[in-house]
């Protein structure tokens, strides 16, 4: 996609770029990609949209300390996952009863790809849903957003040591629920 | 390859934010006024040290420099409105003949509309490996009429018949240009019309169009191997990632990283969960390039060819130049 050109770390922009000029560039390049992170994250795309956006106003008010297009992405990600996992704690009761009345995926004829492509979004989405936060979060930035290990143990705060223990029992969970769902030979 | 990437990317790919970008003004223009009376004490203090190094940087001094509003944003400028990315879709060639690729192109905003995706379309696409065969000027607009896209062709006569050195493929595949770039900025799948006055056309380039057209079905009608991300000379710095889609025999999508030289410098294959009756999401995953020399590359995807190329009229490819820093 082509967006408004965004100088990275090393470049001579920030002294001119302003926060507001900042906010549009970076929500020309950046909106969908974060919304589409928090839907991983959250499953919910109107709490997705929400979180995205709060996430924006607080890049705004930090612009000043930020003044770089790669730190202000880094703090945008981070404040997506962060506040996606508060609103996953304000939801947390509903939701745990919510999954539970979920009626169980039906398995698509293969013949109807469309409602397969469904039936594997939502499994996915399902299955991220009901891994441990951390794992989730982790699994999400390495593969979603292709982020190192490093990136990652800064993002969420975490050691690198723990970002590999939740990487691997992440997405050793993650196949075993999605081998459950989806039809054999798709992983 | 790695699979819960295109997992990940095909589970929000239909993913479409709303626009919030005024709600979002509105909210950094309160919070900007609760800022200020906030930060009297601390907030300004920290602002003005931040100014006083900037205008150091700038101008080698540090007097007389207003500390300014640096708290509250101004009204943002609105003739700088952000500008939607168009999709747009041109002809290229690949062995099974010419197929529609996609190319994302920043056009007026804040909504897009089909009028707008029209007069981009007709402008030349960044990649050199496209075109686009309507003459320019073609189309003076396009819009939505009750649940149709009507497109509106300035001169019919001029484009009723095929044009010079248009084979029967290229015409069919035009009119498909059309239908699928004014469909993706409306972002629906409405039949098109071609009018003019208002009025249905008979044919287009020789094809019959006085009932509303229906897109072709994408594996007849798009290339089977085709880049989405990155963009056409895109600049990365220590890695970067690709995605788009395909279908290709056993779902196995190769890509490779050329130097300038064209030399192979990575290479791998991404992986999708189908093929054959549709097209179907790839993404390479990450890709490091920070033991790679900085320069131009390019960045290659093609469809797999199991005869490795002994019979048949070999993969579809698709291109893209990124720039590495």
């Amino acid at each position: 996609m082509t967006a408004p050109t965004l100088i990275s770390s090393s470049g001579q922009l920030e002294v001119d770029l302003d926060a507001d000029t900042a906010l549009e560039q970076l929500y020309a390049a950046h909106w969908r990609g974060l919304v589409r992170l928090a839907v991983l994250l959250l499953r919910d795309q109107g709490a997705a949209e929400e979180v995205t956006q709060d996430a924006f106003v607080a890049m705004h008010g930090h612009w000043w300390s930020l003044r770089d297009p790669d730190k202000a992405l880094a703090y945008l990600r981070r404040t997506v996952v962060n506040r996606s996992r508060s609103a996953l704690r304000h939801r947390g009761v509903v939701e745990r009863y919510a999954a539970r009345q979920r009626p169980a995926l039906n398995v698509a004829d293969p013949a109807d790809a469309p409602t397969l492509v469904r039936d594997r979004r939502s499994a996915v989405l399902d299955a991220l849903r009901a891994l441990p936060t951390r794992q989730r979060e982790v699994l999400v930035l390495r593969h979603y957003l292709d982020m190192s290990e490093v990136e990652i143990a800064e993002t969420l705060g975490i050691s690198r040591g723990s970002v590999k223990a939740h990487a691997s029992r992440g997405s050793a969970a993650l196949r075993a629920l999605l081998s459950d769902r989806l039809h054999e030979g798709e992983l | 390859m790695d699979d819960l990437a295109t997992l990940f990317k095909e589970a929000v790919d239909t993913v479409e934010p709303r626009d919030r970008r005024a709600e979002l003004r509105e909210a950094v223009t309160v919070a900007g006024r609760r800022r200020v009376r906030r930060t009297v004490t601390g907030g300004l203090l920290a602002a003005a040290v931040v100014v006083t190094g900037v205008a150091v940087t700038m101008h080698g001094t540090d007097n007389h420099q207003d500390a300014g509003p640096v708290g509250p944003p101004r009204a943002i400028d609105r003739s700088r409105d952000d500008r939607p990315a168009y999709a747009l879709y041109y002809l290229g060639q690949t062995p099974k003949g010419p197929r529609l690729y996609r190319e994302f192109r920043p056009g007026p905003g804040p909504d897009m509309t089909p009028a707008s995706s029209l007069s981009l379309m007709q402008e030349q696409p960044d990649d050199p490996d496209y075109r686009t065969m309507w003459p320019d000027g073609t189309f003076s607009d396009a819009q939505v009429v009750n649940d149709v896209i009507d497109v509106e062709v300035a001169d019919p006569a001029s484009v009723a018949h095929r044009l010079d050195g248009m084979s029967p493929a290229q015409a069919e595949l035009s009119v498909d240009q059309v239908i699928y770039t004014v469909q993706a900025a409306v972002q629906e799948e409405l039949p098109v019309q071609f009018t003019h006055d208002g009025s249905p056309l008979a044919q287009v380039l020789g094809v019959p169009t006085s009932e509303p057209l229906a897109r072709g079905e994408a594996v007849d009608v798009l290339a089977l191997a085709s880049i989405s991300n990155p963009s056409e000379r895109r600049v990365v710095e220590g890695y970067f990632s690709a995605d788009g889609q395909a279908s290709s025999f056993e779902g196995a999508v190769p890509w490779e990283l050329l130097d300038a030289n064209g030399t192979v410098v990575k290479h791998d294959t991404a992986q999708t969960y189908g093929y054959g009756d549709r097209l179907y999401p790839w993404a390479t995953g990450r890709i490091d390039v920070s033991d790679l020399a900085p320069g131009v590359y390019t960045f290659v995807v093609m469809t797999a060819d199991p005869s490795g190329g002994a019979e048949g009229p070999g993969p579809t490819r698709d291109t893209r130049t990124i720039i590495i820093k």
